[in-house]
């Protein structure tokens, strides 16, 4: 699995993991984060339990396995949390952060040591000692219970299913001309997204946040005015009407 | 990079209970790979002083000939470090199916004792509890592996640390080039003893393993 490093400050830095070329075909390509500190570490939606080997080696090129201390999961899909059965045998003392409303639904995934630990609606923060993460809700952007991360230092939004794209092979880590990355992604809002509503609550949040990086768990990265340019054109797609879309395809 | 002082917090960490063997093996495959870049290290070092000693003609001899076997040392260690990480790689993954596996046994073991129609369960039991014990002796078979590899290139290390002996002595026969070749000399030196580190803290994790 290709790992590097995203951006760095003095107190933390972010890794981004993925792009893994012994992932088994028909599993969707997945971006991992990280968020290490001087003495704990992060995983921010950690993935499924097809890739947590490469997940787990990967991991531990950037921190002892004692000090990944917290997984955040944005939602309850498998692509982003079905590994938690592994990671809960592998961390010795663990929290994962999630949102409450699935907590009996990720329980399902296998876990018996790992603290669950409950994020509410309106969001809140994970503290990582010298380092403290926004938790930015998101729902229905796709999931009913759904939260992103932001990081007001790097400025960096973690955003989950939204602003994701699907590419064939091992595309860049960067989205390079908006314009022609539009059609990877078009079908996955159109589709995934089932709520304009939710959808135009979101953006008017985010538009107060100061963005330099918004990094999606699916395809490439937008970064500074690429920012921008996708929260517009996000606002003027109508979403959940991809069954339609599909139907007239 | 892991010290002697990292393994002991790690083993701490798990509070009296074995650290999983999928744990430890990627850690041991993590910890290793540094390996391979130093001992490349040790080849640059070798490249180096075969070029001084082809310009210093007859000072260099003595020299030159001991850099086919420090460039033997360091092809031996790399393959090593390399078979080490990819064993620990096939180990930690088998281990993860190897969980997968015995829960599966143990939740239809759990079930067939409380149910009438066994037969299919009982089925499906055996199969996996066949899955299991051949990932089981796979794991043995690699766990046995990486207690070799690890010993090969600890006595490659030692062989190493014995030839910079005789690099000193060779270096102080150059004349002119005596400076640039021990140097070189220093160089293989703290490399070979940096590799000796990893490979204490290696058989560290080794040890782990062997608890797991």
């Amino acid at each position: 699995m290709h790992s590097e490093t995203l951006l760095e400050c003095k107190t933390h830095r972010w890794i981004i993991c993925g792009r893994d070329p012994d992932k088994p075909d028909k599993i969707i390509d997945t971006n991992q984060y990280m968020v290490r500190t001087d003495t704990r570490m992060i995983i921010l939606d950690p993935g499924g339990i097809e890739l947590f080997s490469s997940m787990l080696a990967c991991a531990l090129n950037y921190a002892p396995i004692h000090e990944i201390t917290d997984l955040f999961a944005s939602h309850q899909d498998p692509d982003i949390i079905s590994s938690l059965g592994l990671w809960d045998q592998a961390l010795p003392k663990g929290r994962l952060h999630a949102p409450w409303l699935w907590e009996g639904f990720i329980r399902h995934f296998g876990m018996n040591n790992i603290e669950y630990v409950p994020i509410a609606d309106d969001g809140g923060e994970i503290n990582l000692g010298s380092v403290s993460l926004q938790i930015i809700p998101a729902h229905y952007l796709h999931s009913s219970g759904n939260h992103n991360i932001y990081d007001p230092e790097l400025k960096i939004l973690m955003s989950g299913d939204i602003g994701a794209s699907l590419e064939p092979g091992q595309p860049p880590l960067f989205v390079e001309d908006f314009e022609a990355h539009i059609p990877h992604m078009e079908y996955f809002h159109k589709r995934w997204m089932p709520s304009n509503y939710a959808k135009n609550d979101w953006i008017k949040r985010v538009r107060q946040l100061d963005i330099e990086y918004l990094a999606p768990q699916h395809g490439r990265i937008f970064r500074g005015d690429d920012v921008k340019r996708f929260l517009d054109w996000f606002e003027r797609l109508e979403v959940g009407v991809g069954v339609q879309a599909s139907y007239r395809n | 990079m892991l010290t002697l002082e990292d393994i002991d917090a790690l083993h701490r960490a798990y509070e009296g209970h074995p650290v999983p063997r999928f744990v430890v093996s990627a850690t041991l495959a993590t910890e290793l790979k540094s390996t391979i870049s130093i001992a490349r290290r040790i080849s640059i070092s070798s490249k180096n002083a075969q070029a001084i000693t082809a310009r210093a003609g007859t000072w260099g001899q003595g020299f030159s000939g001991i850099t086919q076997f420090i460039d033997e040392f360091s092809r031996n260690t790399i393959d090593c470090a390399n078979r080490i990480s990819e064993t620990s790689r096939q180990l930690s993954q088998a281990s993860v199916t190897l969980i997968a596996r015995r829960t599966m046994a143990d939740r239809l073991g759990r079930v067939m004792a409380h149910h009438a129609k066994v037969e299919a369960l009982s089925q499906l039991y055996d199969k996996y509890a066949a899955s299991a014990e051949k990932l089981e002796e796979e794991n043995e078979r690699n766990f046995h592996q990486l207690r070799k590899l690890i010993e090969e290139i600890r006595d490659c290390t030692r062989a190493l640390n014995s030839i910079v002996a005789t690099c000193r002595i060779e270096a102080s026969r150059a004349g002119p080039f005596q400076q640039a070749l021990f140097v070189i000399a220093a160089d293989i030196e703290e490399a070979a003893w940096e590799i000796g580190e990893q490979i204490k803290v290696g058989k560290k994790i080794l040890d782990m393993l062997g608890r797991s």
